[in-house]
This record gives C-alpha cells, sequence and structure tokens, in this order.
C-alpha cells in the first residue's frame, strides 16, 4: 500500500517541532509560572488575593527595575556582576548628599534634592563608564571587570558611610520610592515605565536592533561596520543608571542605606532575566522574557513565605530553580541549533 | 614576478598598501606586500587556501589585532582605525560566510549597510534593480533564503554602505554555479559607478575574468601580478601552486 499523504503529514509535524524547540526558551518560563501559581493558589488562601498580587509587584520592583538594565547587557552577550553594587553605591549617594537626622553619624555634605539626584545618577553612570573602559579600551572581560567593580562600588558605599545607616532622601526619591497614587505604589509605575522604556528600545529602535546584532553575531557586526564597542558601553552604561535609579528607590522603599544592603539582588536580577528565557549566549530574548522571569521569581518568593517554609530552604529551593532555568537556557540553545540545522 | 603592464591604479590610487605584514598572534600570515587599487578597477586577489588573502582583506577592514607597514585609503592612512571608522569613510566588505543576521528580516539586514555607511547615491531600489528577487523577499528573514540569496543580500549590505572601495571576501564559496555566475554579472556593473573592487576567490576563472588586474597570492607573498589578459592559465596555475 502506498502512503501518499505521509510526507505532507510529516512535514508539517517537522515544522511543529521545529517551532517548539525554537520557542522551547519562551514557552518554558511561561509554563513554570503557571505551574508556580496554579501550585501556591492551592497550597494557600491567602496567596491569590488583590493585596497579595499588588504585594508580588511591588516586591520585584527592585530587582525590575536593575533587570532592564541588565537584560541589554546579557543580550549583547557579556554579562554584569557589580549592578547591585552600584545601585548600593548611588543609593548611599543620594542618602549622602541628603540632610540627615542629628543622630546619624556620618559627616555628609547636604546639598538641594535635586542636584542630590543628579550626582547619584551621574555616579553611576561614571561607575557605568569604567566599566565599558575596562570591556572595550583594555580588553577585559566583562566578567572580570564587573567583578572588580563590584569591589570598587563596595569601598565607595564603605568610605561614604564607614559602617553607618543612613535614613533620609531626597521628597523625589522617598515619594517614588516609599509613596503611592490611587493605592498604587510609584515604585510599581516606574518598574512598568522602565520596562516599557526598555521594551521600545529594544525592539522598535535601530540601538536596539544593533544589541541583537552585537550579541546574535559580533563578528558579523563587526564586519557590517556596527561599532561593537559603541553598542557594549552604552549597555553597560544602561545597566548602571537602571541600578543607580533602582538603588535609590530601594534607599527609600525599605527606609535605610547601608554597605551590603543590595547584595542579595545580584543574584535576584541575573535569575530574573535568565529564568524568563533570555539567552545567556545573547542575541535572544528580551524585555517579555525578563517581565516573566520577575513574576517567577516574585510568585516564588512570595508563595513559599505563603506555605511556611523554612527559611533557609527556601534559599535552596531559589537556587534550584536557577539551576534548573540555566539547564533550560543551555539545553533550548542546543535545540534550536538542532531544529534550524534540520530545517536547513 | 610581473607580467605586462600591472600599472593601472594611477598616481594617487584609491587604495594603496605598502610592505604590509599581518600577523595572528605570533604567525606572520603576509609578508609585507605591495598593492594598489585605483576607483572604478576591479582587481582580482587569487590563491589557494591558507594564501593569505583573507588575511589581507582583514587587514583593510581593521579587524587583525597586529599589522605592520602602511594602508592608506584615499590618501588617509587606516593605521588604528576601528572598523566602523573604515566602514564609515567608504570601504565596505562582503565577508566570506556572509555573515547575515538570520533572524532580521531581508531589509533589515539590507539597512544595516545605510545605516552605518557612507551616505551616497545608492539606494534600497538600487539594490533591487540588481537583484529583483529580494524586493520579493523583502520581508522574509535571512535564514529562510537560499545561499544565492543570502550572498545577493550580502552584496546589497554592502552596497548600500555607499562604499568607494567594495572588498569581496570568497564570494562564491558554497554556491551553485549558475548563481555564482548571477553574482559575478553585478560586478562591472558597480564598477560603473565608480567604486573600486577587489574579488577574492579561489574560483580562477571567474575572478581573472572579470578583473583588470590581479595579484596571485602564495603563502603570504603575491607570487605573481599583472593583466588578466596578458598572462596565460599555464603561468597562473604554475604561480597559483608554487611549482
Amino acid at each position: 500500500m502506498t502512503m501518499p499523504a505521509q510526507p505532507s503529514l510529516r512535514k508539517p509535524a517537522m515544522r511543529r517541532r521545529a517551532f517548539l524547540r525554537s520557542q522551547m526558551r519562551n514557552i518554558a518560563p511561561f509554563v513554570t509560572l503557571i505551574a508556580l501559581v496554579a501550585f501556591f493558589w492551592v497550597a494557600s488562601p491567602s496567596f491569590a488575593t488583590m493585596d497579595n498580587v499588588a504585594n508580588i509587584l511591588t516586591q520585584i520592583s527592585v530587582a525590575g527595575i536593575m533587570a532592564v538594565g541588565l537584560t541589554f547587557v546579557i543580550l549583547c552577550a557579556e554579562i554584569d556582576l557589580s549592578f547591585a553594587a552600584i545601585a548600593n553605591a548611588a543609593g548611599i549617594v543620594v542618602a549622602y548628599f541628603t540632610t540627615q537626622a542629628s543622630y546619624v553619624n556620618v559627616h555628609n555634605i547636604p546639598l538641594p534634592g535635586g542636584v542630590a539626584i543628579v550626582l547619584a545618577i551621574l555616579a553611576s553612570a561614571v561607575l557605568g563608564l569604567v566599566n565599558a573602559f575596562g570591556l572595550t579600551v583594555i580588553g577585559l572581560p566583562s566578567f572580570i571587570m564587573t567583578l572588580a567593580m563590584m569591589q570598587i562600588a563596595a569601598g565607595i558605599c564603605a568610605l561614604l558611610v564607614r559602617g553607618q545607616i543612613v535614613y533620609a532622601v531626597p521628597d523625589l526619591v522617598k515619594e517614588l520610592g516609599a509613596g503611592s497614587i490611587g493605592g498604587v505604589p510609584w515604585i510599581v509605575i516606574v518598574l512598568a515605565a522602565f520596562l516599557l522604556v526598555g521594551h521600545i528600545v529594544l525592539t522598535y529602535t535601530r540601538f536596539g536592533r544593533y544589541v541583537y546584532m552585537v550579541g546574535g553575531n559580533r563578528e558579523a557586526a563587526e564586519y557590517s561596520g556596527v561599532n561593537v564597542n559603541r553598542v557594549l558601553a552604552a549597555v553597560l552604561v544602561i545597566s548602571a543608571v537602571c541600578a543607580g535609579v533602582a538603588g535609590m528607590l530601594g534607599v527609600a522603599h525599605f527606609g535605610s542605606a547601608q554597605q551590603n544592603e543590595f547584595d542579595g539582588y545580584l543574584l535576584d536580577a541575573i535569575a530574573a532575566v535568565v529564568v524568563g528565557g533570555t539567552s545567556l549566549f545573547g542575541g535572544r530574548g528580551g524585555i517579555g522574557n525578563t517581565i516573566i522571569g520577575l513574576f517567577v521569581l516574585g510568585v516564588l518568593n512570595n508563595g513559599l513565605d505563603h506555605v511556611q517554609i523554612d527559611s533557609f530552604l527556601k534559599i535552596l529551593i531559589r537556587g534550584l530553580i536557577l539551576l534548573a532555568a540555566l539547564i533550560i537556557n543551555v539545553y533550548a540553545q542546543n535545540l534550536r541549533s538542532g531544529s534550524v540545522q534540520e530545517a536547513d | 614576478m610581473v607580467v605586462g603592464d600591472a600599472s593601472g591604479a594611477g598616481p594617487q590610487p584609491l587604495l594603496s598598501v605598502r610592505r604590509l605584514k599581518v600577523f595572528h598572534g605570533k604567525f606572520e600570515a603576509v609578508h609585507g606586500v605591495d598593492m594598489d587599487v585605483g576607483e572604478g578597477e576591479i582587481v582580482s586577489i587569487i590563491g589557494a587556501n591558507g594564501a593569505g588573502k583573507s588575511s589581507l582583506m582583514k587587514a583593510i577592514i581593521g579587524q587583525v589585532d597586529r599589522v605592520e607597514g602602511d594602508i592608506r585609503f584615499d590618501g588617509q592612512s587606516l593605521a588604528g582605525r576601528a572598523t566602523a571608522d573604515i566602514v564609515a569613510g567608504g570601504i565596505a566588505l562582503i565577508p566570506e560566510g556572509r555573515r547575515l543576521f538570520p533572524s532580521l528580516s531581508v531589509e533589515e539586514n539590507l539597512a544595516l549597510g545605510w545605516e552605518v555607511g557612507r551616505k551616497g547615491e545608492i539606494t534600497l531600489d538600487d539594490v533591487f534593480e540588481l537583484f529583483p528577487i529580494l524586493r520579493e523577499r523583502r520581508r522574509q528573514k535571512a535564514r529562510e533564503l537560499s545561499g544565492g540569496q543570502q550572498q545577493m543580500v550580502a552584496v546589497g549590505r554592502a552596497m548600500l554602505s555607499n562604499p568607494r572601495l567594495l572588498l569581496c571576501d570568497e564570494i562564491s564559496l558554497g554556491l551553485a554555479p549558475t548563481i555564482i555566475n548571477d553574482i559575478y554579472k553585478v560586478i562591472p556593473s558597480i564598477r560603473e559607478r565608480g567604486i573600486g573592487i577587489i574579488v577574492v576567490d579561489q574560483d580562477i576563472g571567474r575572478s581573472l575574468a572579470v578583473a583588470d588586474r590581479f595579484y596571485c597570492m602564495l603563502e603570504g607573498d603575491f607570487s605573481l601580478t599583472g593583466r588578466p589578459r596578458e598572462t596565460d592559465r599555464d603561468t597562473v596555475m604554475k604561480h597559483y601552486f608554487g611549482l
């Protein structure tokens, strides 16, 4: 018996399989998010409430603003390990230039709020520029350069506050970090604005296209005449400035600025970007992926609190989830390469 | 060895290479060569695998870490200039293997040439006139094209940077003979715009047929230079293989 339909049936099936393989990076985080929400919804009656949704959104805001900048860096197939320390430095700089209460034992320099904010953002940008200089001019790998910057920024924090805690920040920072409008925390609105702008830049601008080109095929970008070093420098500065804003708002949100305050966000933001499906090898992913990754982490952290899991076990579970995401990330890359070859 | 009148670039060549050495780490891939290319001139560089042709191209476009000697474009030294700067200044490379961005559309790949290159008269319509199939496929992803169509995009991208000098590195590699003919047919029409062209290829016949002058490379040196019509195939083959 002949089976004339077989080839035509096999072709769509192969196409579907190739499509699923190529979309594995996007599908896996989404399925993970749905599974986590379903699990915590069943496991805890207090999880699926509007108050808790608002809570999750607020909890992911600081890491989310950092993750926007980090998405640019990872899309270029680079890494920034200094953004959490830069966030810390920016938070301390803005507080350092703000009038503190008399009981705060820090010899700071009070300046008008607007000036303090500009100085903090400038400080972040300068630290990002130093990262860029190390990567593009000296030729240090971003991993090494930003690891060194992590220490430099921590050193700046230590020098400014000398082990003390500072509390006051300019009114604008305080309002955006800790205030709300119509019941919606300002920090959530700032996060939404950063995500939106990040998405628009990456999707609809020439610079965004160059970010994907540099990450996807750096050699081709260079041969074509794209100024690769300028793109790499720009993404490191963007990452640092996003971290600076997150740091300032974080200080207002938590009510104090001190050394090592944002250390935990290093893993959170990297995890959000990678868990969301942005490729560690560059060129694939984007802000949409980062949003999913932020929700996965937010739901996981928040949900684990609701089911009363040992806080030490929570750290272990987070680590395991990150490991699983990394494995999927690499696996998806291999699958995609396979499906492209198959399609060819 | 020089056969016939090998001069042709004029007193002020568009590209002038003098005593150029190219290094990959400690390995010297090109050993102090001299070369000129004039405006509107097609110069072919032939040679076997590993002869140093691509190293020479990469040195001109600023993609080699260490070079010695002098490369001048329109009288200006290219020493220390970044590739982006060189492309913006009027040199474009069609790289070996095409090096397109597979996830971007044909139009987006082409637009890159326009964005990063020299501003000039060549437009997207000119490219579509040369390669009508690209107009039909302008919205398709580059990865969905055949090898020949991808090569057309690579040529179009380079042309849209409005170069004064076009470097074509192994443009026939991996393509079907009919497609290679199509690609080679457009080279003279590019030259008509006054663009100097360097064609690097292992395909001796096609590459010499289109050239005004040629350089034959052997183990990092020019073993033979001259005009294709003033030499014979045996002489070329002898210097090609170092016999």
